[in-house]
This record gives C-alpha cells, sequence and structure tokens, in this order.
C-alpha cells in the first residue's frame, strides 16, 4: 500500500459532500490516463476513498477507470467492427479513447454512444484524411438506426391500386422508418459483410455507389441501388411529391432524356420499393 | 404490513436473465422455465427486433424489467426524458415490480454507464430515499432498490452498508432485490461478514434475490456475471431464503455466457434449495395468455 493509501486524521473529520465525491470520482475515471498519473489525483483519492490493506485509494479508484474505458471502447467496437478491421484493434483503440474525449457518452444507453463517430471521424484528423473511414461508419450507424427504427406495416396492393390515376403526381409517399440511403465512396457494404462474417477481405477500392440500409422481416438488409433511384428516394423521404420529385431527379440527366429515362424505369423500382417492404403509406 | 404483503408481491419462482444467445431457444422451443427478467434499456427502443422478441417473451413467460441506467444516487434531477420511456416499458409489460440498482451512473449529463458506489452517509439517505419516493409516486408501481458490488468505501461513511440500504429502503418505502453475489463480492472486498449483511436485511422488504458468478483478480473480486455461482454465495442464498421465506430469484449470466442447458442447471440448483427449504412451492408464474401487445 502507497503512503496515500492512508486517510489522515485531518481529512476524516472533514467529511466530502455526496455532489463533491461523485465529480472528482467521474472526472478520474473519464481520462485515459491512470489514476495514478493524474495531476493531483491521486491526493484527492486519499481524500475521498478509503483504501484498504490490499488497494490504495488510487488503485481502488482505478478500477473504475479502467472498466469506464473497457465498456465504452468495447461497445464501439461492436458497432463499427469494419473500422476495427481497416484500423486494426491498438489504432482503433486509440481513436475511441480521442472520440470518447471528444463525444464523452451522454445517453442513458450505449446504443447510442456512437451517434457522433461519423461527425468524428469525417472531420478529425489523421481519419479525415482517408474518406473510407467515414463511409464504414455511416454504413455501420445506419445499421444501428434500422435495428430498432419504429414499425410500420408495408402498404397494401389494396392501397396502391386504389391511388386514382391522376393523383399520382401529387401524391406523397411514406417509407419505412428503417429505410436509408447512402452514397458511399467506396463498396464499404461488402466490405463490412465480409468483415462481419469473418472473412479475409481486401480494402475495398474507391468507387462511387449507392447503397439502401433497411430492416426486413427477420433482418437487417442492405442493398445496392441505382444513382437516380437514391436521388428519387432522398427527396421522396423528404416529403416532395412525386411528380415534382422526378422532375427535379430528372434535370439532373446531363446528357438529356432525363424524362424518358426516368418514366423508363420508376415502375419497377415502385414495385422493388412496394416488394420490399419500404413503402408503408401514399399521401394523396 | 411488510411492503412485500402491502403490494401483493408474488413469488414467481425460479428466472434467468433474457439474453441474446438463448433467444432463439426460449422463442422457438419455450423451454421450463419460470420467469424471466430483462434489461430494461435494452428494450426502451422505438421498434423492430428488441420489442417482437418481447412481445413473443411475454406471451409464454412471466417479465420482469430491470434497470441499469436510473442512477438514482445521481447528483442531477432524475432524467424526465428516461422516466417516460421507463414508464411506456414497465406499462406494456405490466409487472409485479421493477427495480435498479442503489448506486450512480453520471455526473454533469455525463453517462458512466456503471453502477458506482455511494458513500454510505446521512446526506446519501435523504437524497436517495426522497428520488425513490419520487419515482413510485412517477410509475405508481412498486420499485425495488439492488445492492450493487463494490471495489472501494468512502472516507465519508458513516454506518455500513446494510444499514444504508435498509434505511433507504425504509424511508424510500420500496422493495429490496438482494443480490448474494454482490454480498459476497463486496464482503471479500471490504471484509465485512456476508451473514451478518443478510440478517441485517428486512425479509419483508426482499421481494427478489439475485444469484450470479464473478472473477477473482487477485487483490480484489469482480463482479462479472461469467462464472458459475460459488459455494459461499450458495450458502448467503440459502440463509437469505430462511428469513425471507419463498421469494423469486433469477441467476444472471452476463459474459462468457453458457449454453442453455448450463444455465438452466444452474436455476435447477436454486430450484431445488428452494424446495429443500419449502417443499415444492408452485410459484405464481405461470404464463400470462392475455397480455396485451407491445406498442412502440
Amino acid at each position: 500500500m502507497s503512503a496515500e493509501g492512508s486517510t489522515s486524521a485531518a481529512t476524516k473529520t472533514e467529511k466530502a459532500a455526496l455532489g463533491e465525491t461523485q465529480t472528482f470520482f467521474a472526472q478520474a475515471i473519464q481520462q485515459p490516463t491512470p489514476v495514478s498519473a493524474q495531476p493531483d489525483a491521486p491526493r484527492m483519492a486519499s481524500r475521498f476513498i478509503a483504501g484498504n490493506d490490499r488497494l490504495s485509494p488510487t488503485a481502488q479508484l482505478e478500477i473504475y477507470r479502467e472498466q469506464f474505458w473497457l465498456r465504452h471502447v468495447d461497445a464501439l467496437e461492436e458497432d463499427f467492427a469494419t473500422i476495427v478491421r481497416l484500423l486494426g484493434h491498438d489504432a482503433f483503440h486509440a481513436l475511441a479513447e480521442s472520440y470518447l474525449e471528444a463525444y464523452p457518452p451522454t445517453a442513458f444507453s450505449l446504443r447510442d454512444l456512437g451517434a457522433d463517430f461519423v461527425t468524428f471521424v469525417s472531420e478529425r484528423a489523421p481519419y479525415r484524411d482517408d474518406p473510407l473511414l467515414a463511409d464504414c461508419a455511416r454504413l455501420e450507424w445506419a445499421f444501428v438506426d434500422a435495428f430498432d427504427a419504429r414499425d410500420a406495416a408495408p402498404i397494401t396492393a389494396e392501397a396502391i391500386a386504389a391511388v386514382e390515376e391522376d393523383a399520382w403526381t401529387t401524391a406523397t409517399l411514406h417509407f419505412h422508418p428503417s429505410l436509408q440511403t447512402l452514397t458511399l465512396s467506396h463498396a464499404a457494404h461488402d466490405y463490412r459483410t465480409a468483415v462481419r462474417r469473418g472473412d479475409d477481405a481486401a480494402r475495398p477500392a474507391a468507387t462511387r455507389v449507392h447503397v439502401a440500409i433497411y430492416r426486413g422481416p427477420e433482418t437487417l438488409q442492405y442493398v445496392e441501388i441505382e444513382p437516380l433511384a437514391c436521388a428519387l428516394l432522398e427527396r421522396l423521404q423528404r416529403g416532395e411529391p412525386l411528380g415534382s420529385a422526378c422532375e427535379s431527379v430528372a434535370a439532373t440527366v446531363t446528357d438529356g432524356g432525363g424524362a424518358e429515362l426516368l418514366e423508363s424505369k420508376v415502375a419497377g423500382w415502385f414495385q422493388f420499393w412496394a416488394a420490399s417492404g419500404w413503402l408503408t403509406a401514399i399521401g394523396v | 404490513m411488510g411492503f412485500r404483503k402491502r403490494h401483493a408481491i408474488p413469488d414467481l419462482g425460479v428466472g434467468v436473465g433474457f439474453r441474446v444467445p438463448h433467444y432463439e431457444h426460449v422463442l422457438t422451443t419455450h423451454p421450463a422455465m419460470d420467469w424471466f427478467e430483462v434489461i430494461s434499456e435494452n428494450f426502451m427502443v422505438r421498434g423492430g427486433m428488441p420489442l417482437a422478441n418481447l412481445e413473443k417473451l411475454r406471451s409464454h413467460y412471466r417479465v420482469i424489467p430491470h434497470g441499469v441506467s436510473l442512477s438514482i444516487g445521481g447528483p442531477a434531477p432524475l432524467d424526465e426524458h428516461y422516466l417516460r420511456r421507463l414508464k411506456a416499458l414497465v406499462d406494456i409489460i405490466d409487472p409485479p415490480w421493477f427495480s435498479d440498482h442503489l448506486c450512480w451512473s453520471g455526473v454533469a449529463g455525463v453517462h458512466l454507464h456503471d453502477l458506482l458506489p455511494l458513500p454510505f452517509t446521512r446526506e446519501a439517505i435523504e437524497h436517495v430515499s426522497a428520488r425513490v419516493r419520487q419515482l413510485q409516486d412517477f410509475m405508481q408501481r412498486p420499485f425495488a432498490l439492488e445492492n450493487v458490488s463494490s471495489y472501494l468505501t468512502f472516507a465519508s461513511s458513516e454506518m455500513p452498508e446494510w444499514e444504508f440500504l435498509s434505511e433507504i429502503a425504509e424511508k424510500g418505502d420500496c422493495g429490496v432485490l438482494l443480490d448474494c453475489n454482490n454480498i459476497y463480492v463486496s464482503s471479500k472486498n471490504h471484509g465485512f461478514d456476508g451473514e451478518t449483511y443478510i440478517d441485517a436485511i428486512d425479509p419483508a422488504r426482499v421481494v427478489q434475490m439475485h444469484l450470479a458468478g464473478h472473477t477473482d483478480k487477485g487483490a480484489y473480486l469482480l463482479d462479472t456475471h461469467a462464472a458459475h455461482v460459488n459455494d459461499a454465495t450458495w450458502e448467503l442464498f440459502r440463509r437469505a431464503l430462511r428469513r425471507t421465506g419463498p421469494t423469486s430469484v433469477l441467476i444472471e449470466w452476463d459474459d462468457e455466457i453458457p449454453t442453455w442447458d448450463v444455465l438452466a442447471a444452474e436455476a435447477a440448483m436454486a430450484r431445488s434449495m428452494r424446495e429443500e427449504l419449502f417443499g415444492a412451492v408452485r410459484p405464481a408464474s405461470a404464463r400470462v395468455p392475455d397480455a396485451p401487445a407491445v406498442t412502440p
């Protein structure tokens, strides 16, 4: 037991208030450095913590500090397994530490721990220099959100059939809350699948891909979608009427013929969206 | 009249924690088990598979929600957003009680996701018991506080843990979830007698017990829920049962989770200990056929 392990008579008579105790405790265990190496922490630990014949107050507090980091880094490793694979365990640990220092956990559930991870790896050097990290983070977080998104029943064939022919232009489409579309700069979706299966996987090459992530009846699913379908879905999910959304997307086709191209595709996309359970209602 | 009788707290028999590796087995084969405990926060979600699984579980078993994030001893006011979501879940499950830990979990808006120990002081008793009353007023349902394992004690403590827990339960008028493993772990870490702890708790307030394993780290025991219940903890359980009479008990196994058969065998040990003391008591844990559907 070290010298700071014994509580002096002076500190015994001076009772620490509950709030003061908790503030010191919380600050000490959130530091990535051991309590013994934190400025003034061993002296403060001796003031608040009794210690025993096996462990000094600092060593006792260190148990909680280690658990804080283990628990939170483990949770991030689980949610961002592709980034662990890309960086390796030690480098991911360093990333997780930096993240937790920048974004301390504030939600009651560990489920929300990675809510700012996309922002962090997109903005913070050196992680921002590798856009694959942001791609993987966005993809992984989309799966987390899809897992427990609100439930909604898929639209029925009868509800689709009931929409009058001339109502489609101004109709708004409502989608399953789990559905998210992502535009990625790498085929991170295939890489994620390989990593989650435990397969060997080479770093994916840079290529622009559009992916939809959603919750099926039993499992989380993803599918690569066409660029124009992705653009249309994004507009429709924002509540834009079908006609105007199609016009806007058609106008982005730079070599002309956008309207005809959309017209030839939309019916097929619509059928796929309905069959996949993405569509839940049509507002007319 | 004691807390248990006043709130008609039933004896549910022997249960286990509902954990992911066993979901498929439990939800498809419905193995014999008196009841299940769920971690409340894992089901305080908007929808999807967690709530679908909970609904399937409830259609065959009694379910008790057990929280880890209430922070009843925390310095900040109780989190209203958390309480509303907890109440929504608890009202769906409609259990005879719900529980969380005698601890704190955060400060200044940061959630540390741990069951942190409190100093055993008069100040903390007043603080926590007032919040227990506030919680039960809001939830309109009996609440049980669980004693936690700890790895330190505070210089400011004015009494032993069993007095601290008893006084909070009395002043807050709540139940006690007596975790025999936590008593064992803390008794070894802090050098007190676990039997003294058991004997000091009002048996009429004990609505449930927990059993679990821990890990010996050399200079201290760590509450990992990653092993079999050890012999000394079984003996503390037997002693507590003699005082409480037939009381709901739950096996917790949260890390290095074994096969269902191993877990069920641990539950069978608890059941045989109950039967040894009380004979074949029929627990009030029959399935609830008319449970309302889960809606987020």
